[in-house]
């Protein structure tokens, strides 16, 4: 099959197998920051905004993505403009191994556009399909919270 | 190559015309077929064009379409009633990721064994609305149980009576992101201090539901100051089929347990 999918703005042109998960064209696509952990829907490592909302792209079939709107971790942030979210899970030492971060951060951003003000309760919630197994989640939670008092212009 | 096909019908009548032929399914969020075998499915038909994402009331009937998303649903429900018991399980299910993608439709015609959809749509009196074959209105428990009816048809919408129940809903898992070994429903109404109507629902055991009617009738018109969570406990009689790490008599204590813990909850006493 061939099909356009429009990543972070940027329209891609791309041939794929009718039963190709949304991942592996990304990440064919060199769109590795787009992690690929458990491919089960379970670890939230390979999440994307599709169209807004947060999805594991491993269990989209690419098929259904053509023309919908993709956001990868790139397409909020870099090394030299970082997203106010990205520089504050370093700023709170919530970044270790860093294979889980562009999901988590995709995560809190899905909540934070959603939600300015989340209470920890919803930022666990908001973070239940990314797991992380350095961290012990607790800087990642004092992360969001940062990110969004930040974000609200309070701190 | 696959040799699997792809199509984007843009009517219902299209889409119902591409279910009929053989090895052609349909695909609303596509997290179930992904978890299926795709090697005997020659086509998949995409339902993201069709007009079935919607949710409304009319009057006390609640209506929501087939392509709705369990995080839409849920929060909807939510919305309308907090005691929603659908949207306790909805919004409880799998993960905030998988919740976006998950739609009733899908989740009800694959009636998966991790399902947080049926028991409560079942206790629910719930219908099913489809399209193909067997054009209609029908109980999702006929749905489940008649294989015939499934056959050629397309599931377009869900609809409920929004009833005032007092509600309990628990799912069986080891991590909160695992697949539930059972999930429990109670539905509890209360009247002139009496349980007017109980509702009791295990998924995930031998038959795929059951109705867990010796609780159901030991506890209707009882008087709530005089129900006894623990005697109730001797009423469920569920079976279970071995699963990882879980013995069939360790799955019907833990839905025992559950059972008394529901009851307890219902009758607002300290658990």
């Amino acid at each position: 099959m061939k099909g356009v999918f429009n990543v972070n703005g940027v329209s891609v042109e791309a041939s794929f197998h009718a039963d190709e998960t949304l991942l592996s064209v990304l990440r064919s696509h060199s769109h590795t920051e787009v992690k690929e952990g458990c491919n089960e829907g379970q670890c939230g490592a390979c999440v994307v905004l599709l169209d807004g909302k947060l999805v594991n792209s491993c269990q989209v079939l690419a098929a259904t993505a053509q023309d919908a709107e993709i956001v990868t971790i790139k397409g909020l942030g870099n090394l030299h403009e970082p997203h106010p979210i990205q520089r504050a899970f370093v700023d709170a030492g919530a970044v270790q191994c860093g294979f889980c971060t562009p999901g988590m951060v995709l995560a809190a951003y899905a909540l934070l556009q959603k939600n300015a003000d989340p209470s920890e309760m919803e930022i666990r919630e908001a973070l239940d399909g990314n797991l992380c197994r350095c961290t012990g989640y607790v800087k990642i939670v004092e992360a969001v919270d940062l990110a969004a008092r930040r974000m609200r212009g309070h701190v | 190559m696959s040799e699997l096909q792809w199509f984007f019908p843009d009517t219902i009548e299209e889409a119902v015309e591409l279910i009929g032929r053989d090895g052609v399914i349909p695909h609303g969020g596509g997290t179930g077929i992904l978890r299926g075998n795709l090697k005997k499915t020659r086509g998949l038909v995409d339902l993201s064009r069709l007009p079935l994402r919607y949710h409304r009331k009319r009057g006390d009937m609640v209506e929501i379409g087939a392509c709705t998303t369990f995080a839409d649903a849920a929060a909807y429900l939510w919305s309308l009633d907090r005691e929603c018991i659908l949207a306790k399980a909805l919004g409880s299910a799998a993960s905030t990721p998988l919740r976006n993608r998950i739609t009733l439709g899908g989740s009800t015609s694959l009636f998966p064994v991790w399902s947080d959809l049926v028991g409560p749509l079942i206790a629910l009196g719930a219908e099913v609305e489809l399209t193909g074959t067997n054009p209609g209105l029908f109980p999702v428990v006929r749905y489940v149980d008649e294989k015939e009816l499934r056959k050629g048809t397309l599931i377009t919408g869900l609809r409920f009576r929004m009833d005032s129940w007092a509600s309990f809903y628990y799912r069986e898992t080891r991590t909160f992101a695992d697949h539930p070994a059972f999930t429990l429903t109670l539905l509890c109404r209360k009247k002139g201090g009496r349980i007017a109507e109980l509702r009791a629902l295990v998924t995930g055991c031998t038959g795929r539901y059951r109705r867990l009617a010796q609780v159901e009738e030991a506890l209707s018109g009882v008087e709530l100051d005089s129900v006894d969570p623990r005697e109730v406990v001797e009423a469920v009689d569920v079976g279970f089929a071995a699963k990882n790490f879980m013995s069939p008599d360790y799955l019907k204590y833990l839905v025992s347990v559950q059972v008394e813990r529901g009851i307890a909850g219902l009758m607002g006493r300290q658990q």
